[in-house]
């Protein structure tokens, strides 16, 4: 509906960092940045001295959001994520498979892979959340928590059961269809998560 | 003791929401930078639009407000905000309890005034 020429584009681009970093959709942080353009091109004031600086500002907008935790809920983005990469292990790994033939798994194998599993995209929000320090403490921890749960129950799990005795034989065209439909569903989330994160302005 | 103007804008904060309510009442739909006018010419000086507009956005998500925008002539265009029924409710029921106390927060501090 506007051009970013009547805004600053250092604050502009400040600003959809700053908003970025509290998980706010595309379709807001478009919504933000048209208020501050429209009201910047009527006023002529500087952006930072009617809106405060963008981080200040990206905080302000995140605490009105969800009035009842004063910050948008980070739940549907990290288990959109966690989907995802779930979707691209199982699907990969029962195509590949599928592809030589039936696959066998024995129970030990089934409660350590799907251990496995949360202990890999655990260790990923891990990363994630050290390297930006900015999910929150309590966020950190309870992944941290899941990380460790998942590390010592692989260990005891594997040791535990007897992995030599197969207990579920999925057919190779099962393997095949499961694997497909896992990628093509990942493919779908990932869609979604690059939709929402588009920067949509208002009209 | 924090200074006049530090206060004001705690006092502001504090019934914003309210005022900005009775305002959208008063004028029937208004947008921003008016609504940051009116605030003023009503004697409600140093709020910022870093303040207001989130608050705007806020009372939207509530239902309280319904947002529009519409394009301007040749420059941006503006995000026009009006009462809606909920918002109508919230200022009947809010507004004589806000009354009621900024009347008894008078009244004490005129009494310690008067005794001075």
């Amino acid at each position: 509906m506007t051009s970013m020429s009547v805004l600053d584009k250092r604050y502009g681009d400040e600003l959809t960092i700053a908003l970025r970093l509290h998980e706010i959709s595309g379709e807001r942080v478009g919504e933000v940045l048209a208020e501050v353009e429209s009201h910047v091109a009527e006023t002529g004031e500087d952006p930072r001295v009617a809106f405060g600086s963008p981080k200040e500002y990206a905080a302000k907008v995140a605490a009105q959001l969800d009035t009842r935790s004063g910050k948008p809920s980070p739940l549907p983005h990290t288990l959109g994520a966690a989907l995802t990469g779930a979707l691209v292990y199982v699907g990969g790994g029962s195509l590949l498979a599928g592809l030589d033939g039936p696959i066998v798994l024995t129970r030990a194998e089934i409660i350590t892979g799907t251990l496995g599993l949360g202990l890999v995209i655990s260790a990923i929000f891990v990363l994630l959340a050290g390297a930006r320090a900015v999910t929150g403490g309590r966020t950190y921890k309870l992944v941290a928590l899941a990380l460790a749960a998942c590390a010592i129950a692989t260990f005891f799990v594997g040791r535990g059961l007897d992995g030599g005795h197969p207990s579920v034989e999925v057919p190779q065209a099962a393997a095949i269809a499961i694997g497909v439909a896992a990628l093509v569903a990942s493919v779908v989330s990932l869609a979604r998560a690059v939709k929402r994160g588009r920067v949509v302005r208002p009209r | 003791m924090a200074d006049v103007t530090t206060r004001r804008t705690q006092w502001l904060r504090g019934v914003l929401d309210l005022s900005v309510l009775a305002l959208l009442a008063d004028s029937g739909e208004s947008y921003g930078y008016a609504l940051l006018q009116r605030l003023e010419q009503a004697g409600l000086p140093d709020m910022k639009a870093g303040t207001l507009y989130p608050l705007l956005n806020r009372l939207a998500t509530d239902g309280l407000v319904r947002a529009e925008w519409r394009a301007g002539d040749g420059g941006p265009g503006r995000k026009f905000f009006a009462l809606t029924d909920e918002g109508r409710k919230a200022l009947a029921a809010m507004g004589p309890e806000w009354v009621t106390f900024a009347k008894t927060a008078i009244a004490v501090v005129q009494r310690g005034m008067d005794k001075r």
